[in-house]
């Protein structure tokens, strides 16, 4: 079996969203439904050390979608079979099926799976299914100009760019072994230590 | 009724017939003789008529917060791994149990079958309360990820299903000495809901939440919290003021005026408990 997965470079991103709106435009989304984001973590501040003040400023971005997870907690929560985890690992829903009992996206930790009010059943990224059938890269790694999301078999993304590492605050990789590698920003460690927080909530929640 | 307004309804509905019915289960086993007494069939004073009523209304109104009810045909496709569709295989059994127990009552069963279903709506019961705890435990949701949903869950169902088993003896005319132990037990486990209001305040305010919710850390949480334990205290009192008075007319007030504390407590509680909702992650 295949593992189709992302890579994100923290240190790349520059925050400008350009892959969040390619995807809205690609799978022509709705207000309110953002199946890939752009968390804006920002923390700590300006020390004063003797007669000099210190910058100990935090601010980096999280570009993140689903991770079409080894271990998706929503397919196991799904109790109408509606999510699916197809051969090349990609993690997909069955409209047709899913009665819109939102379950899901309480057990995912990532917010993966948004809630369509109009059709009243949960969307998710699919990973640009009909482009990687033609060889193409999902629409948001294509987008970034930065350079700071890429595509690919698991193995051949952790060869290039080595294992994937926590990044702050992301869970704990080990709750659904997430297919997204992270490089994660020279800020992460800190972040974590001095409790950053997401500053750009209102802008990306979805409920 | 927006989507938290049909889950409480649910959740405290299906739970107050579970409880009724192990009160029930329970009264018959310590007394067969007071269960003989009570009318059966197509009544609105038999029992296992009402409880059946109440969780079908429950059933219906868990249909309002799908989003593609016309899809609900689906929910038992994942027994093997998801907690919802448990749910409802439960509920359902807990269905027929309960229509089981009626038939068995109505059309005077021998003493064995009766023991039997009445049994086997305790045990459908209790499943159903499990998947329910089970199904609000999610990893990902660390707030509800403790004991405190256990201890809610089963001290709502608890304290519902003996508020109903009172009111149901009062409405038979079961008399006062009888139902005494009850009360008692009815009070001791308000005082539990006291603590576990207060133990929940303290827990979630001393959790670590990523970005935090709103509920939690602007007051409202505080306010509501108060107000359970007060509402909680003020059912306690008038209990036990029920418990000490002789005048019948009196008691009927203090009675009435418990029993409304109660069920404020419970809708106000279980608003708390969907309003704590907060995940790990982002």
């Amino acid at each position: 079996m295949k593992r189709l997965a992302f890579y994100f470079d923290s240190n790349a991103c520059s925050g400008c969203k350009t892959c969040q709106v390619a995807c809205k435009d690609k799978n022509n989304l709705p207000v309110g439904i953002t199946w890939r984001r752009v968390y804006e973590i920002t923390g700590g501040g300006w020390k004063r050390s003797g007669a000099a003040w210190i910058s100990n400023v935090i601010a980096y971005n999280i570009s993140i979608a689903c991770n079409h997870c080894e271990n998706p907690v929503c397919l196991d929560a799904c109790p109408a079979k509606a999510i699916e985890k197809a051969e090349n690992g990609i993690v997909t829903i069955d409209r047709e099926k899913c009665m819109g009992c939102k379950y899901c996206s309480w057990t995912c930790p990532y917010s993966a799976l948004q809630y369509d009010e109009k059709h009243g059943v949960m969307t998710k990224c699919d990973m640009c299914t009909d482009y990687v059938s033609m060889g193409k890269n999902p629409v948001c790694v294509d987008a970034c100009p930065a350079r700071a999301l890429d595509f690919g078999e698991y193995g051949a993304l952790v060869e290039k760019y080595g294992a994937s590492a926590h990044i702050h605050p992301l869970p704990d990789q080990r709750m659904t072994d997430p297919s997204n590698l992270i490089s994660p920003h020279k800020d992460a460690l800190k972040a974590q230590n001095e409790s950053a927080v997401i500053s750009n909530m209102e802008e990306i929640r979805h409920e | 009724m927006n989507d938290e307004g049909a889950l409480i309804a649910f959740t405290l509905l299906s739970q107050m017939v579970i409880g009724t019915t192990l009160v029930y289960v329970l009264v018959y086993f310590l007394s067969m003789e007071d269960i003989a007494q009570l009318p059966s069939g197509f009544s609105l004073k038999t029992p296992e008529f009402l409880l059946l009523l109440g969780l079908l209304l429950a059933i219906v109104l868990s249909f309002l917060h799908l989003g593609q009810p016309s899809n609900a045909v689906n929910a038992l496709n994942n027994l093997k791994t998801s907690w919802i569709s448990r749910e409802i295989f439960t509920v359902t059994l807990f269905s027929v149990s309960l229509l089981m127990l009626f038939v068995a009552r109505w059309l005077g069963a021998g003493k064995s079958l009766l023991t039997a279903s009445f049994v086997l709506a305790a045990t459908a019961g209790l499943l159903l309360l499990v998947t329910m705890i089970r199904l609000y435990m999610i990893p990902a949701v660390i707030t509800w990820n403790n004991w405190l949903t256990p201890a809610h869950f089963t001290l709502a169902t608890l304290v519902s299903g003996f508020t109903l088993v009172l009111v149901f003896a009062l409405v038979y005319n079961i008399e006062f000495a009888r139902i005494k132990p009850m009360l008692l037990v009815l009070i001791i486990l308000l005082l539990f809901e006291v603590a576990h209001a207060g133990i929940q305040y303290g827990h979630l305010n001393a959790m670590d939440l990523s970005y935090g919710n709103p509920f939690i850390s602007e007051g409202i949480f505080k306010s509501l919290t108060y107000t359970r334990i007060a509402v909680t205290g003020l059912a306690i009192v008038f209990l036990v003021l029920f418990t000490l008075h002789e005048k019948a007319q009196t008691r009927g007030t203090l009675l009435i005026l418990s029993i409304s504390f109660i069920y404020i407590e419970m809708v106000v509680g279980r608003f708390v408990f969907f309003a704590t909702c907060a995940r790990s992650g982002i």
